[in-house]
């Protein structure tokens, strides 16, 4: 048997390569499938789209003027990224958020998160410096996934939450 | 498309692969006359006179058929001594060696099925890399 795949070899792996692209076929779109559409960044909307923006924006001017903002803000103590988006209005109950705890919602108000809608709006690189001011619970909000629970919740899609993440708890 | 649908495009096309690479490009018959003409190779190395070697051919098969005189010893060996039949046997890619006068129910496959065979088990092991690489489902952990 050993002769006859040796034999055999080229069009063996011909067909271990077909095996692969089929597999890639089949898996990928079923993980695609899986995969939320960015939950934490709603899907762009006709009416959102021409709003005009609120603090950064995303050219190379912008960003220098961010990088610069944010060397200044180091220097002089004070948080120039302190506006987030979505910060107006009621405080939402972000205990309900899995994971989350007092101390850690404490700890989220501390730095200005008080919205679903302002943790589903973060930016990765946002999300990252949120982190890094997080102390003791430092790498919560990736390992919970607290950006994409937020996406749910920030949409109001309570079916979908539970899907993904279980029931919400009563306190919601 | 189908889970099915899609896997079974794939096992269409390794399967006409397989059958193209044993009929139309003739490896299949390559393999066969390898193995005949190693194992009269090793008749002549026997010093044994008058022992022919026979392979199926229709289909295909890696099935040799000795005839010729030849006593038991010559044929099967005895002990550590390896007869003819042992001989030819050991040649690489060898499958089932009989005789002529001795009716053998040994299963032999043809050729082409065991190339079909391998090229689904190739297939699969294509298949289980996928799986291994993009099949997985992430693993979903919550702070207690």
């Amino acid at each position: 048997m050993t002769s006859l795949t040796t034999y055999n070899g080229i069009a063996l792996i011909i067909a271990g390569i077909i095996g692969l692209i089929v597999g890639w076929w089949l898996f990928r779109r079923a993980l695609d499938e899986r995969k939320p559409a960015r939950p934490g960044k709603p899907a762009a909307t006709v009416e959102s789209a021409p709003a005009a923006p609120k603090g950064e924006g995303k050219s190379v001017a912008d960003e220098d003027a961010a990088a610069v903002a944010d060397i200044a803000g180091e220097f002089l103590g004070v948080d120039v990224h302190a506006e987030l988006p979505g910060a107006s209005g009621p405080p939402d109950n972000l205990q309900i958020l899995k994971g989350v705890g007092a101390k850690l919602a404490a700890k989220l108000n501390d730095n200005g998160i008080t919205r679903f809608e302002q943790l589903a709006a973060l930016t990765e690189d946002q999300a990252a410096a949120l982190d890094a001011r997080m102390e003791q619970f430092k790498g919560r909000i990736g390992r919970d996934r607290l950006v994409e629970q937020a996406g749910y919740l920030a949409r109001d899609d309570r079916d979908g939450f539970a899907a993904r993440f279980g029931n919400l708890g009563s306190t919601s | 498309m189908s889970p099915a649908a899609k896997l079974a495009t794939g096992l269409a096309a390794v399967l006409v692969l397989g059958w193209v690479n044993h009929g139309p490009l003739g490896n299949g018959a390559h393999f066969v006359d390898r193995l005949e003409a190693e194992s009269k190779a090793v008749i002549v190395s026997t010093d044994l006179e008058g022992i022919d070697i026979k392979f199926d051919r229709d289909p295909l098969a890696r099935a040799a058929t000795l005839s010729g005189n030849a006593d038991e010893f010559q044929r099967y060996g005895m002990r550590g001594q390896k007869g003819i039949t042992q001989q030819i046997g050991d040649v690489p890619g060898m499958g089932t060696v009989r005789w002529a006068d001795r009716p053998s129910r040994a299963l032999v496959l043809p050729l082409l099925v065991e190339t079909l065979l391998l090229e689904v088990v190739a297939y699969g092991i294509g298949l289980g890399f996928a799986w291994l690489l993009w099949g997985r489902r992430p693993r979903e952990r919550f702070a207690p």
